[in-house]
């Protein structure tokens, strides 16, 4: 019973096509040994158990037989997805560095329970691009397992000695900036074979895939619904919960009418640059939102939809900064204070901003597996 | 076919378990019987016959549904071309084996031969299960 159940849990472990095939083989193999006058019968079933694990590991899951998928196929998902979520880490701790490790909201914009959720949010939001980043190292190193090929192999090793290196030159075990150099042309010499892996055979092709209306229409008005809830609070923040924050205690016609008078500060353009900021990210969402509707049946599938308006919301909440550029210097230059957002909306829209653009990367790397049954193996 | 990239002793006793002959119905050797005649561990056998398939060696195939109840038994058997390389690569094997030092090197967690080279059943006690 216990020998079957763990049969099962390491053919569960096989690539898809060979579950079904290698777990009757197995079981086959242990009913039929008392056929052979093996009487030692746990150390068979041992062996047995032992045969199939060992197989995990050996067996070649790049397989056409194994996988319903041509030569190749496999490794490139791997790398898809592992790049997926290096890409996704990155855009995490790329906001987390340009917000100089998240806004931080000025003294009475917010209750102390928000600034020590942002605080907690803050480190939670570290711990989860980590954990992106391990997860996509784990994928890489996948893909150049089971591509078997010299050119990946030949990846893997340099995509792995590269940070080596650095991370070697980094803590001080090696001193020469020609080991810095070293690491990072090793690193681009993998990533560039690596880059060639997955360009290669077989070539990529856009996979025709169709959703039907009652499927997209979901994905589209929560997409644009987020999209214009960022955009629309993005913009009132700007022009008016931002200076009350920065600065306290005035009336907002108080504060724009010192800026003016004090900095010159035009109104109108500025007015034109944030509504324009606004105007042209929710024309753009709504554009997606309306083409998604289009049709009984469309290419724009729940996955890509997804992909576009997550894409555009991360897009509306980096370019949000130039929009309020102007509004800012002013408050810094008028009021002698710091140019940077100081309101409660300012630190939190960057959350949605990378964790929008981190979902598109995963759900561009996540694309379906397309299963079309055993696909003979080249001769 | 694509050729081995290496030929451990271990799969050279597969191989000939293969080139010996079927497991009496005509139509190839199970996974068990090939653990039991080169008394080989199965964490050797399955992995090394799952790449001799992966590599056109070999074929395999499910034993017709009526001969017996409960799981099928998986046959393997070598190609044609399989077995034309086998036999080669064996027996080269056996025309070199009089001029090594007279005793066989055993593999880790494998088996080993009795005299006159007869196989000797025995399953690696490193494989019983915890």
């Amino acid at each position: 019973m216990i020998t079957d159940l763990l049969m099962r849990v390491l053919a569960r472990l096989l690539p898809p096509l060979a579950r079904a095939r290698y777990l009757e083989e197995w079981r086959a193999d242990l009913a039929g040994a008392t056929d052979l006058a093996l009487s030692r019968r746990c150390v068979v079933l041992g062996a047995v158990v032992l045969g199939a694990a060992t197989l995990l590991v050996t067996i070649e899951r790049d397989r056409p037989e194994h996988t319903g998928e041509p030569r190749g196929a496999l490794p490139r998902r791997f790398a898809r997805r592992g790049a997926a979520l290096f890409a996704a880490a990155f855009a995490i701790v790329a906001v987390r560095w340009i917000t100089g490790g998240g806004i931080a909201p000025e003294p009475g914009a917010a209750s102390p329970a928000a600034l020590a959720a942002l605080d907690a949010a803050g480190r939670v939001v570290i711990v989860l691009a980590g954990v992106a980043g391990v997860a996509g190292a784990v994928l890489l190193v996948s893909a150049g397992l089971t591509a078997r090929t010299r050119l990946a192999q030949i990846s893997l090793v340099a995509s792995v000695a590269g940070p080596a290196v650095l991370v070697a030159r980094v803590v001080g075990w090696a001193e020469s900036p020609l080991v810095t150099l070293t690491g990072f042309a090793v690193l681009l010499a993998g990533v560039v074979g690596g880059i060639v892996v997955i360009a290669g055979s077989p070539p990529i092709t856009f996979e025709h895939r169709e959703a039907s209306r009652r499927q997209r229409l979901p994905v589209a008005a929560a997409g644009f619904g987020l999209l214009a809830a960022v955009v629309t609070l993005g913009a009132v923040d700007l022009v008016v919960w931002n200076p009350q924050a920065k600065v306290p205690g005035l009336e907002l016609a108080t504060i724009y009418g010192l800026m003016v008078e004090r900095d010159g500060f035009d109104i109108r353009i500025n007015l034109i640059a944030v509504s324009g900021w606004a105007v042209l990210w929710l024309a753009a969402g709504g554009l997606v939102a309306t083409v998604a509707c289009v049709g009984r049946m469309s290419p724009l599938t729940p996955r890509r939809l997804a992909i576009v308006l997550l894409g555009l919301v991360g897009a509306a909440v980096f370019f949000r900064s130039f929009a309020g550029f102007g509004v800012g210097m002013s408050l810094a230059d008028t009021f002698a204070i710091g140019g940077g957002d100081g309101s409660l909306v300012s630190a939190i829209l960057p959350y949605f901003g990378q964790f929008a653009l981190a979902g598109a990367a995963v759900a561009l790397g996540w694309a379906p597996r397309v299963v079309r049954g055993p696909v003979p193996a080249a001769s | 076919m694509t050729p081995l990239s290496r030929m451990t002793a271990a799969t050279s006793d597969v191989l000939r378990t293969l080139v010996d002959g079927d497991g009496g119905d005509g139509r190839g050797v199970w996974g068990m019987l090939v653990i039991k005649r080169t008394g080989r561990p199965a964490g050797s056998v399955y992995p090394i016959l799952e790449r001799l398939e992966g590599a056109g060696w070999v074929s395999s195939s499910w034993e017709s549904a009526s001969e017996r109840s409960g799981p099928r038994r998986r046959l393997y058997e070598l190609t044609s071309e399989g077995a034309e390389t086998a036999r080669g690569i064996l027996a080269k094997a056996t025309t070199s084996e009089p001029r090594k030092s007279g005793h066989r090197e055993s593999e880790p967690g494998g088996s080993e031969r009795r005299a006159g080279g007869a196989p000797a059943v025995r399953v690696s006690t490193d494989a019983v299960p915890a």
